[in-house]
């Protein structure tokens, strides 16, 4: 809006014309005035009156506050409150690390189920506690059916998540303590409380099973004098009867079978992440190169099946500079790095996940789970592709760890004279994020006027991981490595900073100087 | 319209003390200014007469808990606003903001056709405010129509000045396009 607008709009409002008032208005208003205008004592009275209630309820709504700061200040500065902070961090990474890990199998191997017995329901009341070591009680057994059930009891999802939370524990959830007393083994009577246990909040594990006599149970351990009244968390599951401490070695290898169900695994998954070697079903081993220039430089010839081209392609495309989301996806698409046939290219996809700044050794934070990525050609464009590396289909990746970049290729023939808008190929990454516990979809569509009709035009990331690939099948064909090498040169030149370049011109050089009878490794 | 704030405070503490002139003399002093912004939102003299005494009547049997924290007059427009805003909403009593029903004048005289075209267009100023969000409404019809200062109306929405300027402006965006769609 413009000021003259606004100028003539406010010159209308202000201007608009009103009549006098009718002559008598005055007299009718004067008349309607109340004979007694100052207020009645009652009036006062109800006046004052209400002014005190609610002076009172602003006094008592200031008490009431004052007591909730206090109360929670004493909360958060409580040593117990630390734990539950890092309970609710774990909970929110837990489902990012999924279940599929094996290690948490391994962890709630641990738990001393006893197999032999039939079904029961098992109640386990998991509290925490300040004080000392973790008691567990076991409940009478009433009755035994024959066969023995482990079907989990899917009714009660609150429950199992109050128990998946206290099993999350203070610090993971897999060192002792609460997860100890559940992954570990507080099922079976024990928990398994490791060197950190003491820093962890203690477990009370009340077990309790139904519809069927017990095997023989130990007698559960004295509780501390010192155990408050814990908060219990109850999680309800069918099972067999509960052994004790000295549960058998079945119920050991039932439990290896069921309490993954029960517990996620992501708890036991979570503690220790190495960078990746796989992601997706491709190789993104850097050891992989460097084995292979390390045979090259001592004079061999890698053999073709140690050379892995995935390996090599990620090894080239390298990491992504920086990414600020949990995940990032690019699509490009080019001409071969050889030849003048325009129909054939070059497709690539490289999944990117968040940079994170972590110290040496540590282990690497999960930024994805559930991650799975499809790529689908439009055949009105593609006549044939093939993954370039290995031929098996990709797989979803339940863990997507931060720091990491994936690259895949494909060979395409394309058909001729492609439309600007023709769609040549969908990728689509879907992920659960790990920040907001998502589910995202990412999709990115390769059109015809986004090819790079010539390789050169592509960018420098697409166009070494190519080149590597190349590279790789001279290697596994004794292809035409000088080639290679002088692309890779210019490459170099291009991006003198980048040392993959220079590395790839070398190693291709090299090579070539092993094509003519040189000896293979 | 406004008097000096010892002044009012004067003449507040006489009526409730009973002073009967007093009253006649808060009545003299604002009723015109009552009038005038009824009959802005109103459109209608007889009603805004109307509409200005129930005002008044309101008035006499809030003043007790008048706490004289605002000015006399923004108690008394706000009063009024109350007063129309509930006479628009009383189903039997509503009338159309959209259709006119006053019927044609023909006449005359010179330059009727012009002053036809100003009334035809605050009418459409007039509805086009009327359709505005309530506290865009309220804020311009307190302003333009009921002479409060932004700092009155702010102190009455319990707002900051900077936000009744904001609603200012985005009532005359409003407003503007709500006009241009109409032509």
């Amino acid at each position: 809006m413009n000021s003259n607008r606004k100028a003539e709009l406010q010159r209308k409002l202000t201007l608009a014309s009103v009549p006098k008032p009718p002559a008598n208005l005055a007299e009718r208003i004067k008349a309607d005035i109340p004979t007694y205008l100052k207020p009645t004592e009652v009036e006062v009275e109800r006046e004052r009156f209400s002014r005190a209630i609610a002076f009172n309820l602003r006094i008592a709504a200031s008490i009431l506050l004052l007591i909730g700061s206090l109360f929670v200040t004493l909360r958060i500065l409580s040593p117990n409150a630390k734990r539950e902070l890092a309970t609710l961090a774990n909970r929110s990474t837990a489902p990012a690390v999924a279940a599929q890990k094996d290690e948490a199998k391994e962890v709630s191997a641990t738990s001393a189920i006893s197999a032999t017995s039939g079904t029961s329901e098992v109640s386990v009341d998991i509290a925490q506690a300040s004080t000392a070591g973790p008691v567990i009680q076991t409940a009478p057994v009433t009755t035994a059916p024959a066969s023995p059930s482990f079907a989990y009891n899917a009714v009660e999802p609150e429950r199992r998540e109050a128990a998946r939370d206290a099993a999350n524990g203070p610090t993971g959830g897999v060192a002792g303590g609460v997860v100890g007393g559940v992954v570990g083994g507080v099922v079976g009577g024990t928990i398994a409380g490791d060197a950190r246990a003491e820093e962890q909040p203690r477990a009370v594990a009340q077990l309790e099973t139904r519809d069927q006599p017990a095997p023989a149970m130990a007698p559960p351990p004295p509780p501390p004098a010192n155990v408050p009244p814990p908060e219990a968390v109850t999680v309800v599951a069918e099972a067999p009867a509960v052994a004790t401490e000295a549960g058998s070695a079945m119920a050991k290898t039932q439990a290896r079978r069921e309490w993954p169900a029960l517990v996620p695994s992501a708890q036991a998954a979570a503690v220790d992440y190495a960078p990746q070697k796989e992601v997706f079903g491709i190789s993104i081993d850097p050891q992989s190169f460097h084995e292979i220039k390390s045979a090259i430089e001592a004079g061999h010839r890698p053999t073709a099946s140690t050379v892995d081209i995935d390996a090599l392609v990620n090894y080239f495309a390298g990491p992504a500079k920086r990414v600020r989301n949990d995940v990032a996806l690019d699509v490009e698409g080019s001409a071969t790095p050889f030849g003048n046939d325009r129909t054939r290219g070059v497709l690539r996809f490289t999944v990117d996940t968040a940079t994170a700044e972590l110290p040496d050794g540590s282990s690497i934070p999960p930024a994805a789970s559930n991650a799975k990525i499809d790529v689908t050609f439009d055949s009105r464009a593609v006549r044939s592709f093939h993954r370039v590396g290995r031929k098996e289909e990709m797989q979803a990746e339940p863990t997507l760890l931060k720091n990491t970049s994936v690259t895949g290729l494909y060979e395409v023939e394309l058909a001729p004279r492609l439309s600007p808008r023709q769609v040549i190929a969908t990728v689509r990454l879907t992920y659960r994020s790990v920040t907001d516990g998502k589910e995202h979809a990412m999709t990115k569509v390769l059109r015809g006027d986004q090819f790079a009709t010539t390789w050169t035009s592509s960018s420098f990331r697409h166009r070494l991981a190519s080149l590597g690939a190349v590279w790789g099948e001279t290697l596994k064909t004794d292809g035409n490595a000088p080639e290679v090498a002088k692309r890779a040169e210019e490459l170099a030149d291009q991006e003198p900073k980048d040392e993959r370049a220079s590395e790839l011109a070398n190693v291709a050089r090299e090579t070539s100087k092993l094509r003519a009878g040189a000896p293979t490794g | 319209m406004s008097a000096p704030w010892s002044e009012e405070r004067g003449l507040l503490n006489a009526i409730r003390s009973g002073d009967r002139d007093a009253a006649e003399g808060l009545v003299e002093r604002t009723y015109s200014a009552v009038y005038a912004s009824l009959y802005r939102l109103c459109g209608d003299s007889d009603l805004a007469a109307d509409l200005t005494q129930e005002t008044y009547q309101k008035a006499w049997a809030a003043l007790a808990g008048f706490d004289g924290r605002s000015q006399l007059f923004t108690w008394l427009y706000r009063i009024a606003y109350t007063t129309f805003l509930n006479h628009v909403r009383r189903p039997r009593r509503m009338t159309s903001l959209d259709e006119d029903d006053a019927p044609e004048m023909p006449d005359t005289t010179p330059g009727v056709e012009e002053r036809l075209a100003d009334a035809e267009e605050a009418e459409r100023l007039r509805a086009a405010v009327l359709k505005l969000p309530e506290d865009l409404r309220f804020t311009v019809t307190a302003h333009f129509w009921g002479g409060l200062a932004v700092k009155e109306i702010a102190q009455i929405e319990n707002i900051t000045t900077v936000a009744i300027r904001k609603r200012l402006h985005r009532a005359f965006s409003m407003l503007e396009l709500a006009l241009d769609e109409e032509v």
